[in-house]
């Protein structure tokens, strides 16, 4: 099983951080990242059925940390919305090299 | 007084600093809430920050007489853990300081800023003094998500907004590699601590899971110490944020990064050097010469600053991968060095900004050695030091990394760092020619330089010269601080079956 849901993980994972690369939609970006945050969890469980309890511990403190992250990164897109009327993220070019 | 952790009360002893900052925190949180909204109340809660930063400094002095009894503890209580400790608060302190003016002028007048600023030191001390994971994780998120609300401060700026936004989701982003990363060395190893790890990875063949790990977690940290190809959000965060966050950002955030970096990599994992070498090595040679070319064409300040940031995190990994220690006494030195400078430099570019950051282009600087001699001269003694040239503290910080990469047998990076040096007199040493042989274009008129402003560009411009000139006692205690760090893990290994 452990294959197994390693595989399901890393596929997870990808899917993740193609939507942070694709997507422009600052919420849908969020989202990905908060994929790639859960496909990790998911190798933790897996992991720790063989390793010991450390896994399940770390994923406790994933969700934990995850959303405290959500509340302050959904407090950073309404402000940005107050500026700029959309949270595309192709708008928002006052800053660049 | 021995620290054992098989006694839970124990925690409590080891992480009184941390206690003692989150404590004090907390109760700044509590007074403001119930403050009302005005400058002197801001700075009430600023001085009350400094407070509790002082009782931490305290904190932390009595932990210099703290023995453990093993080194495999969740919480290490070493040299290295206390060297980086007074580095975050002397940080933070400065950081304070400059803040002060700052936002009475900018109207950021929340007590929130200097309770976020102190939740963000306790995530960094967690970082660079944890041996364990979960609590590296925790320290990273701890400090990220403080610094996420304190980079969009300003809500009425939206460069400031821009910038959090950006921090964010790249932040959050490569804090789910270096999740990945660990959950890798977690099944690899089958352990969370990094004490044991280093003796449960066999060098000789070591599996895919763990090399994929090691990936992960350079691609991780690449992000959070903003190494070239993983540095696009920097310029846009440093310049977005506002200023003194910018300096802290420059100073404390990075180095902290670093010091959990070096912890993972050279201690954790230093057996098995062979396997990340090459990637820290390109990483390395591509975070030395691409922001020192960038640069060049810079005409915004904060910019260039942020991309001088960038090349002093390239020159930070060459200490990191001669992995000796020296190499590690030279990052430490060079830390301090780095602080200094570039908190200095972003307290004169913060004064001279003006009101609503107006003023941050490289032409608004000319002509300012007449209009005003005290500041262009303390600006070049900074400009000067993060160039590397002598008798400051930064020629002598890059002097150190240079012979401990030689003595690693890294001549190629040593080559690369003295020849992007070069290349980076170029911008600085036009930032100092704008201001000393152009006309002046636009008059900035009288520039408003509080107690606090003045107090930090003294003490700035004192360890900056201090370091160049006298380095020796300074770079002793680096070395003391660091030694053992890695043959300690090694006992441990033994120990083992």
């Amino acid at each position: 099983m452990l294959f197994e849901s390693l595989v399901v993980s890393a596929a997870l994972f990808a899917v993740g951080v193609a939507g942070v690369l694709l997507r422009r939609n600052a919420i849908v970006m969020f989202m990905c990242i908060e994929l790639m945050l859960n496909a990790v969890n998911l190798s933790f469980v897996a992991i720790s059925r063989y390793a010991g309890i450390e896994g399940q511990l770390f994923v406790i403190f994933v969700m934990t940390v995850a959303a405290a992250e959500a509340a302050v990164g959904l407090a950073i897109i309404i402000s940005i919305f107050r500026h700029y009327e959309s949270v595309d993220v192709r708008n928002f070019r006052l800053l660049r090299w | 007084m021995l620290i054992d952790f098989s006694n839970h009360l124990d925690y409590l002893w080891a992480l009184l600093p941390e206690t003692v900052l989150t404590a004090g925190a907390l109760i700044l949180l509590m007074y403001d809430g119930f403050a009302r909204r005005r400058s002197s109340d801001s700075r009430a809660v600023g001085w009350g920050s400094l407070v509790v930063l002082s009782l931490a400094i305290v904190a932390n002095i009595w932990l210099m007489g703290v023995e453990e009894a093993s080194r495999t503890g969740m919480v290490a209580i070493d040299g290295y853990r206390i060297f980086t400790n007074f580095l975050f608060l002397g940080a933070a302190a400065l950081v304070v300081f400059i803040s002060f003016d700052y936002t009475t002028r900018e109207g950021m007048t929340q007590g929130e800023f200097y309770a976020l600023l102190l939740f963000a030191v306790v995530g960094m001390m967690l970082l660079a003094g944890s041996r364990d994971l979960i609590l590296i994780f925790l320290g990273f998120e701890l400090m990220s998500i403080a610094v996420y609300v304190l980079v969009g401060f300003n809500r009425r700026d939206p460069r400031s907004a821009e910038a959090a936004l950006k921090y964010f989701l790249l932040g959050a982003f490569s804090s789910a590699f270096l999740l990945y990363g660990m959950a890798m060395l977690y099944g690899a190893s089958g352990t969370t601590n990094l004490g044991i790890m280093r003796g449960l990875f066999d060098a000789g063949r070591l599996s895919i899971v763990a090399i994929a790990g090691i990936a992960l977690l350079a691609i991780g940290f690449g992000f959070k110490v903003s190494a070239v190809p993983f540095h696009v959000w920097t310029p846009d965060a440093y310049e977005g944020a506002p200023t003194p966050i910018t300096a802290f950002l420059a100073a404390a955030i990075k180095a902290s990064a670093f010091a959990a970096f070096i912890r993972i990599f050279v201690v954790a994992l230093g057996d098995l050097h062979e396997y990340w070498e090459g990637i820290i090595w390109v990483l390395a040679m591509l975070t030395m010469i691409v922001p020192n070319v960038i640069a060049l064409v810079q005409d915004n300040i904060k910019r260039l600053l942020a991309y001088s940031s960038i090349a002093h995190a390239g020159y930070l990994l060459v200490a990191l991968i001669a992995a000796n220690e020296s190499g590690m006494a030279s990052f430490l030195f060079y830390l301090v060095a780095y602080t200094a400078m570039i908190v200095g430099a972003f307290a004169i570019v913060l004064a001279l900004a003006g009101k609503g950051d107006e003023r941050q282009r490289l032409s608004d600087y000319a002509g300012l050695g007449w209009t005003h001699p005290w500041a262009a001269a303390v600006l070049s003694i900074f400009l000067v030091s993060l160039a590397g040239l002598p008798p400051t503290a930064g020629f002598i910080g890059k002097f150190y990394i240079l012979q401990a990469a030689v003595e690693a047998d890294y001549i190629d990076l040593s080559v690369v760092l003295v020849v992007t040096t070069l290349i980076s007199y170029w911008y600085y040493l036009r930032v100092i020619v704008s201001m000393y042989m152009k006309p002046c274009v636009a008059e900035i008129g009288r520039v408003p330089w509080g107690a606090a402003l003045r107090a930090v560009l003294v003490v700035c411009v004192a360890i900056t010269v201090y370091l160049g000139i006298l380095p020796s006692w300074p770079l002793l205690k680096a070395r003391q601080s660091v030694e053992g760090l890695v043959p300690v893990a090694e006992q441990v290994a033994d120990v083992r079956p």
